[in-house]
């Protein structure tokens, strides 16, 4: 039986249209009905743009030279709604921007296109990437395509459902303590956060600069390594983005892990961890020994303080960050005040939503005078410590192997009371974003019906290696191959 | 580190200092929850940190320094098209000083 076109990989659509069997329009049409057909339960999108992708994918198709040849041509794919994108609404899912045009494209935006990439549209997410279930998009929930009942974790829950669903071919998520990995583990899909400054941050809508990175969401681990070899390299734009870089990410997957030094660390295994996570996880291990794979446990002692060291880190560089809201260069702005200053409280006060203020609030009050070194100065010594203890293990092992998120997805609701529940989600997804480390998601297996995801680290610039070794994994399982029935 | 309760004041204050308007019911809901929340970073307290530098960012940007060449930037009327209030060239805004 032929699979229906929106369930395709890049790869396989990729391989249809070199034979000709279809054309980019047919590919378009299909996330476009699928999206149609779906969206009403889903909810993945702020934005579709639909006669935009189908008036370039029939350009492509009547002038199938115009662009070289490359992975990613004529595929419609989607974006978290932080990226910016010129001339196209990117909202961050917050009232402050819901009627921001950018006036340019992200940096990975514009090699997407160069690459001959389709935009059908943009993701939801949670108000400026802060949250674990998209509940907090100023909009509206998306919901998880395994269980409508459920979230689809977050922050790019938006991206993460719409893979899942069949909605795009594929997206761009942004992850600054988990915001890829956990709404990938949360819907059955790869998400993957590469090294800190392997992808160009500029277009991106800040959040916290020293933990965002841009990373794909995709159905496999070779559609991950295809999207990755289009927006990586260094930008004159972002001076954080780094010089030297491979981009033959898909043409090294060997899925070969013979010798693979796995290390198993025991912190992300203890209490908080739901039992079905952690059996899912063991049973993954021992499928990595049978293909050859060693395995050690391991311990990383200070994994206990890295959600205090994040929880400090981020919303002190975002309160930074976010005080760029107002009210006079772009955005939400009120209009009725007596003063300048009464026009920027209020602009704040309508313009960002509770979770958005919260993380401003923290984020203040860890940076204000007295405080500034017992909780700012403090929490980056710890960091480097974290840091430090990352690249020690990494003399020794070739990937650390752990759960991505402690529980499958949660009732939609369920965690919104209480916000150091809702923290509690990124637990095993922070200290790679703490220590810049790159980490993948992928599929390892279900409960009751929903998706499991198993993370993968590994050392600075070694993408190749976790790639390799989820390929491998992947090859070996049919769980990437699992899609929800909606 | 000694980490007090967060008084309404006290986040009225912070509040003030950010420029983020907060309504009464704002004010009393992050006094109890900045308090939960700074309380679990207490667990900070633990780890000894002297002779640690702090970190800023985690990987080193080798790229950060280039020639200051002059490149083409947006034009005035793009980087004003998203602006509130425009005057002529200039973005316009409520008097600073009165």
């Amino acid at each position: 039986m032929t699979l229906p076109l929106y369930e395709l990989t890049i790869h396989d659509a990729k391989d249809l249209l070199d034979n000709q069997m279809v054309s980019s329009e047919d590919l378009t049409r299909a996330a476009l009905d699928r999206i149609k057909q779906v969206e009403p339960s889903i909810k993945s999108f702020v934005t579709v743009t639909g006669d935009l992708a189908l008036e370039e994918a029939k350009s492509f198709d009547q002038n199938p030279g115009v662009l070289p040849s490359s992975n990613l041509r004529g595929i419609p794919f989607q974006l978290k709604d932080n990226i910016c994108t010129q001339d196209i609404l990117t909202t961050c899912s917050s009232n402050m921007l819901s009627e921001f045009i950018p006036p340019y494209d992200a940096t990975v935006v514009e090699k997407l296109k160069h690459s001959g990439g389709i935009i059908v549209g943009k993701g939801n997410m949670d108000e400026f990437a802060m949250g674990s279930s998209t509940e907090n998009s100023a909009f509206h929930p998306t919901h998880n395509p395994w269980d409508l009942e459920r979230v689809p974790g977050g922050s790019s829950g938006g991206p993460a459902a719409a893979v899942a669903s069949g909605e795009c071919f594929y997206s761009l998520g942004s992850d600054t303590g988990g915001s890829i990995r956990q709404p990938a583990s949360l819907c059955g899909v790869v998400g993957l956060k590469p090294t800190y400054g392997l992808v160009s941050r500029y277009g991106l809508v800040a959040f916290a600069s020293s933990l965002d990175q841009i990373g794909p969401i995709t159905k496999d681990v070779r559609d991950c390594s295809i999207v990755l070899d289009a927006i990586v390299g260094h930008d004159p734009m972002d001076s954080t983005s780094i010089a030297t870089v491979s981009n033959c990410y898909s043409k090294s997957l060997k899925g070969d892990v013979n010798g693979l030094k796995i290390g198993v660390p025991k912190e992300y295994f203890e209490a908080g961890v739901d039992k079905s996570v952690l059996d899912c996880i063991k049973e993954s291990l021992l499928a990595f020994e049978k293909l050859g794979a060693t395995v050690s446990e391991i311990s990383l002692p200070l994994t206990k303080y890295a959600l205090a060291v994040y929880y400090i880190l981020a919303p002190s560089e975002a309160s930074a960050n976010l005080s760029r809201y107002d009210g006079v260069k772009y955005g939400y702005s009120y209009k009725d005040a007596g003063s300048i200053w009464d026009a920027m409280e209020k602009t704040r006060q309508n313009g960002f939503g509770p979770e958005v203020s919260r993380r401003i609030m923290l984020g203040t009050y860890a940076l204000s005078a007295g405080y500034y070194d017992a909780y700012y100065v403090k929490a980056q010594k710890v960091r480097t410590m974290i840091r430090d203890e990352f690249s020690s293990v990494f003399n020794d092992y070739d990937v650390l192997i752990t759960p991505t998120s402690p529980s499958t997805a949660f009732l939609i609701g369920e965690k919104t009371e209480d916000p150091l529940q809702m923290y509690l989600n990124d637990i095993c997804t922070i200290p790679a974003n703490i220590a810049g480390i790159p980490a993948i998601s992928i599929p390892a297996g279900f409960s009751n019906g929903l998706p499991i995801g198993m993370q993968i680290m590994g050392n600075y610039f070694s993408e190749n290696t976790i790639l390799n070794a989820a390929y491998a994994f992947e090859q070996a399982t049919e769980w990437h191959k699992m899609r929800p029935s909606l | 580190m000694n980490i007090p309760k967060i008084s309404k004041e006290e986040v009225e204050n912070i509040a003030l200092v950010y420029r983020l308007g907060l309504s009464p019911e704002d004010v009393s809901r992050l006094s109890s929850e900045l308090s939960n929340i700074l309380d679990q970073f207490r667990i900070l307290d633990n780890v000894d940190t002297s002779g640690i530098n702090p970190t800023g960012h985690s990987v080193s940007a080798d790229g950060a320094m280039r020639e200051d060449e002059p490149s083409k930037s947006l034009p005035v009327n793009k980087t004003l098209q998203n602006a509130p209030s425009v005057e002529n060239d200039y973005f316009k805004v409520k008097a600073v000083l009165e």
